[in-house]
């Protein structure tokens, strides 16, 4: 099932930006570690494959894919009908957008207009969630959303915390990470909503699409799916059947 | 009436009072005290988290490659720079035409461009190929199979420098007037003795403080790698790993700019240093040392 030339090199390249925790990122010693490295290394391994991570730009990921540097992608793509014109994906956990705040305070993701939001740049909270909510603000005569675009979601984050922007916004697994971190001082607003699947990325075409599909659907066989996203506290978006290029939208 | 004139009354002198300088300096110093009461006492800088990571093991590490990229490009820069110096100023119109162009390039595009294009480079030439031409392959190297973001990190940086040293040495050597090779000759001196005891000398001391500007410029350049991206230097661990991990950006810029600092100012030790020595003669100015010697030979005393 793996395509030849992998098979011969034994090993499966991956394309990886980080940070993103808890899906990507470094621990203390250095490390790639997260929710995404865990299953990866899972994958690689029913597939009899030593898995290599190569630290990319997130832009240069897909591009590389095509290029053929990298067998795979992995960095919480969400599969879109857009970026499936370029790749194909295989998903593996459902995302979808939520919004935290400073404990006490009631901003509704819903009504944000003139509100400040802070967004990690590039994300699809940045790119769309944001820019379709102002305009309905705008459309209803109402003030506009400051939207806050930072560079890492670190500092998006430490905005609301320090009192620079009112909420945040990112895929839920980051928010919900984030909250963990930020001991007391941000908030959960709602619940998740607009989901999304992740997918990993791979050449347009390739055998290796289905390889890592029937890999996962062993991993969720027996149980290991589960475990790995249970670690990582983001057992809420565990899905029941991967599938190839499965954008919603 | 000539006794008068013969001792005239002593002068009160007096140093001249400058009291708003002593108030400027009270009132500047209460508003640093204000400042660093205010960042001591403010949450938002994070200090336990700055005093546990300053030292930190991985922060280190960044640090030690942050100068080894910092060294290495600039030696790279300064030799490509010199041969480029040379081509010119070299009477061969190729090497005057190819080394402008090195320099329209290079010194034209920002240098965070030329390091994502070094990034994509293995992507762009997937492998390279050592042979005859349209013949027999000798070498093969597989550019895709390797992972090599320090050395592209590397090339990047040390090939947009060469084109500033490039320049600056230029100007070093242009600055030694002609007079100097003309007398050079006429004592017998071949090209390549006049360059090195009569136009190199001379052409240091122009040379010497702008490329300490360029070492320290670097030094802070090396934090644009990230687009690369090579991640393992001050700024990418700091930031991107670290920061990135714990949610707490400010204290750990506060640690990268606490090392940047401490860095930059070895260097500006050095360069005082390496400009005094290059400057020797170049100023009628006595040194103190050069005085104290005159003052004791007229009073007498022996040379030491």
């Amino acid at each position: 099932m793996v395509p030849e030339d992998i098979k011969a090199s034994g090993k499966l390249i991956i394309g990886v930006n980080i940070p993103y925790a808890p899906n990507e990122f470094k621990d203390a010693g250095g490390e790639i570690v997260g929710f995404d490295v865990d299953l990866m290394n899972a994958i690689a391994e029913t597939l009899g494959l030593t898995p290599e991570y190569r630290e990319s730009d997130f832009g240069k990921i897909i591009p590389s894919i095509q290029g053929g540097t990298y067998n795979v992608g992995m960095s919480s793509f969400t599969d879109t009908k857009e970026r499936e014109r370029s790749v194909d994906f295989v998903t593996y956990f459902s995302a979808g957008t939520l919004w935290a705040q400073r404990p006490g305070d009631s901003i509704d993701p819903d009504n944000a207009c003139g509100k400040k939001v802070a967004v990690q740049a590039t994300t699809h909270q940045e790119t769309d969630e944001l820019p379709t909510k102002n305009q309905a603000c705008l459309d209803a005569g109402k003030p506009a959303i400051e939207i806050m675009a930072f560079d890492g979601q670190d500092a998006a984050t430490n905005a609301v915390v320090l009192g620079q922007a009112d909420a945040v916004s990112a895929d839920s697994p980051v928010v919900l990470y984030a909250i963990k971190q930020a001991d007391g001082k941000l908030e959960q607003i709602g619940e998740v909503f607009s989901s999304a699947p992740y997918g990993w990325p791979v050449a347009k075409g390739s055998a290796l699409a289905a390889a890592l599909q029937k890999a996962l659907e062993h991993l969720i066989e027996t149980g290991d799916y589960e475990t790995i996203a249970t670690n990582w506290g983001v057992e809420q978006g565990m899905i029941d059947k991967p599938v190839i290029n499965g954008a919603v939208n | 009436m000539s006794d008068d004139r013969a001792t005239p009354a002593p002068i009160d002198a007096v140093p001249l009072r400058h009291p708003w300088r002593w108030v400027t300096a009270a009132a500047i110093l209460v508003i640093v005290g204000l400042f660093l009461w205010g960042a001591a006492t403010n949450p938002a800088y994070g200090w336990s988290t700055y005093r546990e990571y300053l030292f930190n093991e991985r922060v280190l590490k960044g640090v030690w490659n942050t100068l080894q990229l910092t060294v290495y490009s600039m030696v790279i820069a300064i030799i490509l720079g010199v041969v480029l110096a040379v081509m010119r100023l070299s009477p061969n119109p190729v090497f005057r035409w190819v080394a402008w162009v090195y320099l329209w390039i290079f010194r034209g595009t920002p240098v965070y461009v030329q390091l994502v294009f070094w990034g994509l480079f293995p992507t762009i030439y997937q492998n390279i190929q050592l042979g005859v031409p349209f013949g027999p392959s000798l070498l093969h190297i597989d550019l895709q199979n390797l992972s090599f973001p320090f050395l592209l990190a590397l090339i990047g940086l040390a090939l947009n420098e060469a084109a500033y040293m490039a320049e600056i040495i230029r100007a070093g050597i242009s600055s030694v007037p002609e007079g100097q090779t003309e007398a050079s000759i006429a004592l017998g001196m071949s090209w390549a003795m006049t360059m090195r005891r009569t136009v190199l000398p001379q052409a240091m001391r122009v040379i010497i403080p702008p490329t300490g500007n360029e070492v320290i410029s670097m030094l802070k350049t090396t934090s644009l790698v990230t687009a690369v991206p090579y991640t393992m230097e001050l700024y990418g661990i700091t930031s991107r790993e670290i920061a990135a991990r714990i949610f707490e950006p400010i204290p750990l810029l506060l640690v990268a700019a606490t090392w940047y600092l401490a860095a930059t100012s070895v260097l500006m030790v050095g360069q005082y240093y390496l400009e005094r020595y290059f400057s020797r003669g170049a100023s009628r100015k006595l040194t103190a040392k050069q005085l104290e010697a005159l003052a004791k030979e007229q009073i007498g005393e022996p040379h030491p």
